[in-house]
C-alpha cells in the first residue's frame, strides 16, 4: 500500500517512515502542509498520516482541502493537544482515526492496519451475509438482531472475510490484516481463532470454510 | 428606566455612603415638609387670633349706629378703637355707611373688597388699601326705627404687620424645635448607621492584617448578625486551605512518580553503553520502551487532571449523551495493538441516555475507566452497561480481570494509592473519574458482581437533565 506522511519533526517523521515501511508500505514523506496537498494531488494513496500542527498550511486545512476535492483516502491524524474540540472538528472534517503524541509505534502500526483493513472491499457500514450483519460503526456483528459476543480479533476476521464475501483469503494475507507481517501469532493461532468464530456463528446463516491449500472464505449456507 | 440605572450607578458603593445620602435626603425633605406644616398652622392661627379682633371691633361700631331724627348716625365707642390698638403697630381704617351707602363716618375711599347682599354673618377678605395689603371685614347691621329703616354695613380694614409679626415669632420658635430634634435624629442616625457597619470594619482589618499563607479561621469579635459572614468566611477559607494542602501533597507525590522514571530511563540508557551482548542492550531497549510509555501515561493523566481540576464547576453544564460518547471512548481507549484479545461486551438498554454535564470531563473519566479494565484489568471480557433511571445514571464497567484488592477498595480513589509494584499505570485514573463523578452529583463504588467480575460503577446525578427537557 502507499501511505503519505505528513509530519515536520525531523525526528518524529524518520521513526514514523521508517515503521510505516517496516510493515511492508511505501511511503512518501512531506515536511510541511504545502507540500503534502502537491503529493495528494499528484499521487494516489490509500492512507494519510497527518499532522496537526504543521508550519504554513495546517493539518486542518490540508484535510479540509482533501475532502473538498472528494477525495475519500483514509486519514490518520497525529496531535499533540488532546482536548476534544480537536476530536470533533477533525472527525468532521473527516478524519478516520486520530492520535494524541506521544503515541506507541506498535500502536501507530496497529491502526493504520485497522485503517487499511476497514477501508478495504465493501465501503458500506453495514456488511450482510445470510442473517448475519456487521455494523462497522459501532463494531457490532448481530444474527436475527440478537449481538454475538465476539472478541476485538474475531470482530477483525469477520470484517475482512465479510468485506468480500466469497474471496478466498489465504492464511499470511489474514495474518498480515490482524497482526502485521512480522507478527508473533503462528498459522496455528489463526487456526484456533477461525475454530472459535465459527462455533459463534452456528445458525448465522453463515459458513466460513477452508479451500485446502488456498485459505479460508466466508459463504452463505 | 435608563435613566435610573444611571442614577442607580451614581449612587456611592458603600453601604455607610448609601445610608448617609439616604438619611441626609429623608430629614430634608421631613425637616421642609415640617417648616411648610408650621408655616401654614402658625398662619392660620395668627389670622384667626386677630380676625377676632377685626371681627370684634366692627360689631363694637356697628352697635353704635342709631337713628337720630330719622337720620342715621354713628359715634364709633374707644372700646372698638382700643380692641383694634391691640395689634400693635397696625394701621386701620374703617367706614359705615347708611343703606343707601351715604357715608356715616370713617374712611370715604374704603370699600369692602366684594360688596355683597347685606349679610349677618361678618364678611372677611384682602384688599390693597393705602399702599399696603390689608384685612377687612365687612358687617351688616339691620337698624329698624319707627323713622328709619335699612342694613347698614361697617367695614374695617387692618394692615398686617401684627399678623405677619406673630408668624414670625412662632416659625422661629417651631423653626428651632424642628431644626434641634431633626439634628439630634440625623448625628443619632448617622452613628448608629456608623456603630452598625463596624464590625465589616473589624473582619477587613483582621482580613487585611494577615499573612498570604495565613488560612486559619478568623477570630473576629463580632456581633450575631455578621457571625455568619465570619463563619461563611472561615468556612470558604476552610475549603482553600484543604484544597491548598491537598495540591500540595498531590505536587510532592507527582514530583515522585515523574523523577523516578526519569531517573530509571536516564540510568538505563548509561548501561546502554555498557552492554557489551546485542541481546542485552536489546532487552534494555525493551525496558526502555516500557518506562517510556508507563511516562506518557503518567504525563496524559497529570494533563487530564489539571484539566479536569480546571473546567470543574467552571464550565456551564449541558446536554451529554452517553451511549455515544461511551462508543467513542471504548474505540479510544482501547488500544489496537493489546496483545491480549479480550471480547468488549457494550450493550446499552437504551439508545441514548441523555445527562446534564460537561462532556469532556465526562469523557476523560471515562476514558481513564475503561484504559485501567483494559490495560491492567480484563484478562478476555471487558462489559459495560449503562444503566438508567429516573435520578441517576450508573455506568459500571467490569472486567474478568485480578481487580484491587477488598482491603484497597476503600481509598482506592487517592492519587497513587497504590502501591507502585501492583500497578503499571500512574495511578491517576480512579482519582481523576471520582473528582468528574463528584462533579456531576455522584460517585465512585468499587466492587464485584454476581459472576465475580471485578466492577467500578461510576454514577452520576441525571436530575438537572430531566428538568432542562421537561
Amino acid at each position: 500500500m502507499r501511505i503519505l506522511v505528513v509530519e515536520d519533526t525531523r525526528e518524529l517523521g524518520e521513526g514514523i517512515v521508517e515503521c510505516l515501511a517496516g510493515m511492508g508500505h511505501a511511503v512518501d514523506w512531506a515536511h510541511d502542509g504545502e507540500r503534502g496537498d502537491e503529493l495528494l494531488q499528484a499521487a494516489d494513496y490509500q492512507l494519510v498520516v497527518l499532522d496537526l500542527m504543521l508550519p504554513g498550511m495546517s493539518g486542518m486545512a490540508l484535510l479540509k482541502r482533501l475532502r473538498e476535492r472528494r477525495v475519500e483516502t483514509p486519514v490518520l491524524i497525529l496531535t499533540a493537544r488532546s482536548a476534544i474540540d480537536d476530536r470533533i472538528d477533525t472527525f468532521d472534517l473527516g478524519a478516520d482515526d486520530y492520535m494524541v503524541k506521544p503515541f506507541d509505534f506498535r500502536e501507530l502500526q496497529a491502526r493504520v492496519r485497522a485503517l487499511l483493513r476497514r477501508n478495504s472491499g465493501d465501503k458500506t457500514n453495514e456488511l450482510r451475509c445470510g442473517a448475519l450483519v456487521f455494523d462497522r460503526t459501532t463494531r457490532v456483528a448481530r444474527v436475527n438482531g440478537r449481538i454475538v459476543s465476539l472478541t476485538r480479533r474475531e470482530l477483525s476476521l469477520l470484517e475482512v472475510l465479510m468485506a468480500r464475501p466469497t474471496m478466498v483469503f489465504s492464511k499470511a494475507q489474514l495474518l498480515d490484516q490482524l497482526f502485521g507481517f512480522n507478527a508473533e501469532p503462528s498459522e496455528n493461532s489463526m487456526e484456533v481463532l477461525i475454530f472459535r468464530l465459527r462455533k459463534k456463528l452456528v445458525g448465522a446463516g453463515v459458513e466460513i470454510t477452508v479451500q485446502r491449500g488456498l485459505g479460508y472464505q466466508i459463504v452463505e449456507t | 428606566m435608563r435613566r435610573l440605572e444611571t442614577f442607580a450607578r451614581r449612587l456611592p458603593k458603600s453601604i455607610r455612603g448609601r445610608l448617609r445620602l439616604l438619611l441626609t435626603a429623608v430629614f430634608a425633605v421631613g425637616g421642609i415638609v415640617a417648616m411648610v406644616a408650621a408655616w401654614i398652622f402658625s398662619t392660620a392661627a395668627a389670622t384667626d387670633a386677630y380676625d377676632r379682633l377685626l371681627i370684634s371691633a366692627a360689631a363694637q361700631i356697628s352697635e353704635a349706629i342709631t337713628v337720630e331724627h330719622g337720620r342715621f348716625s354713628v359715634l364709633p365707642p374707644d372700646s372698638a378703637f382700643e380692641t383694634l390698638a391691640q395689634s400693635q403697630g397696625d394701621r386701620f381704617f374703617f367706614v359705615v355707611r347708611a343703606p343707601d351707602g351715604r357715608l356715616l363716618t370713617g374712611h370715604p375711599g374704603l370699600n369692602a373688597p366684594i360688596p355683597g347682599i347685606p349679610e349677618v354673618a361678618p364678611s372677611l377678605g384682602f384688599i390693597r388699601f393705602a399702599g399696603a395689603e390689608m384685612r377687612t371685614v365687612a358687617i351688616y347691621r339691620l337698624i329698624a326705627s319707627p323713622t328709619a329703616k335699612g342694613w347698614c354695613s361697617v367695614v374695617v380694614a387692618q394692615s398686617l404687620d401684627a399678623r405677619h409679626r406673630l408668624v414670625l415669632r412662632l416659625m422661629l420658635k417651631i423653626g428651632a424645635i424642628i431644626l434641634f430634634v431633626g439634628a439630634l435624629g440625623f448625628a443619632v442616625s448617622l452613628s448608629a448607621v456608623s456603630l452598625a457597619l463596624r464590625p465589616f470594619d473589624r473582619i477587613g482589618q483582621a482580613i487585611a492584617a494577615r499573612r498570604e499563607q495565613d488560612l486559619h479561621p478568623l477570630e473576629v469579635d463580632s456581633p450575631r448578625e455578621t457571625q455568619v459572614l465570619v463563619e461563611a468566611i472561615n468556612s470558604a477559607l476552610a475549603r482553600l486551605n484543604e484544597r491548598m494542602t491537598n495540591l500540595q501533597t498531590f505536587a510532592g507525590l507527582a514530583a515522585h512518580q515523574i523523577r523516578t522514571p526519569l531517573a530509571v530511563i536516564g540510568a538505563q540508557t548509561e548501561l546502554i553503553l555498557t552492554d557489551r551482548t546485542q541481546g542485552a542492550r536489546l532487552a534494555r531497549v525493551e525496558r526502555l520502551r516500557a518506562h517510556l510509555s508507563k511516562l506518557s501515561r503518567l504525563t496524559n493523566q497529570l494533563l487530564g487532571q489539571a484539566m479536569v481540576s480546571y473546567r470543574t464547576d467552571r464550565i456551564p453544564h449541558q446536554l451529554v449523551e452517553l451511549v455515544e460518547l461511551m462508543r467513542q471512548v471504548l474505540r479510544d481507549a482501547v488500544p489496537e495493538s493489546l496483545d491480549r484479545d479480550i471480547a468488549i461486551d457494550f450493550a446499552p438498554s437504551e439508545d441514548t441516555v441523555f445527562v446534564f454535564g460537561d462532556s469532556i470531563i465526562l469523557r476523560e473519566a471515562l476514558l481513564n475507566l475503561i484504559s485501567n479494565a483494559v490495560t491492567h484489568g480484563a484478562r478476555s471480557h471487558l462489559r459495560v452497561r449503562i444503566d438508567a433511571d429516573r435520578e441517576t445514571v450508573a455506568i459500571c464497567v467490569a472486567d474478568d480481570g485480578p481487580g484491587i484488592p477488598p482491603d484497597r477498595w476503600q481509598d482506592a480513589c487517592q492519587p497513587f494509592s497504590m502501591p507502585r509494584e501492583t500497578r503499571d499505570g500512574a495511578g491517576l485514573g480512579l482519582s481523576i473519574a471520582a473528582h468528574v463523578a463528584k462533579a456531576h452529583g455522584g460517585s465512585i463504588a468499587v466492587g464485584r458482581t454476581g459472576s465475580d467480575l471485578f466492577q467500578i460503577t461510576f454514577s452520576i446525578a441525571r436530575k438537572a437533565a430531566d428538568e432542562e427537557s421537561q
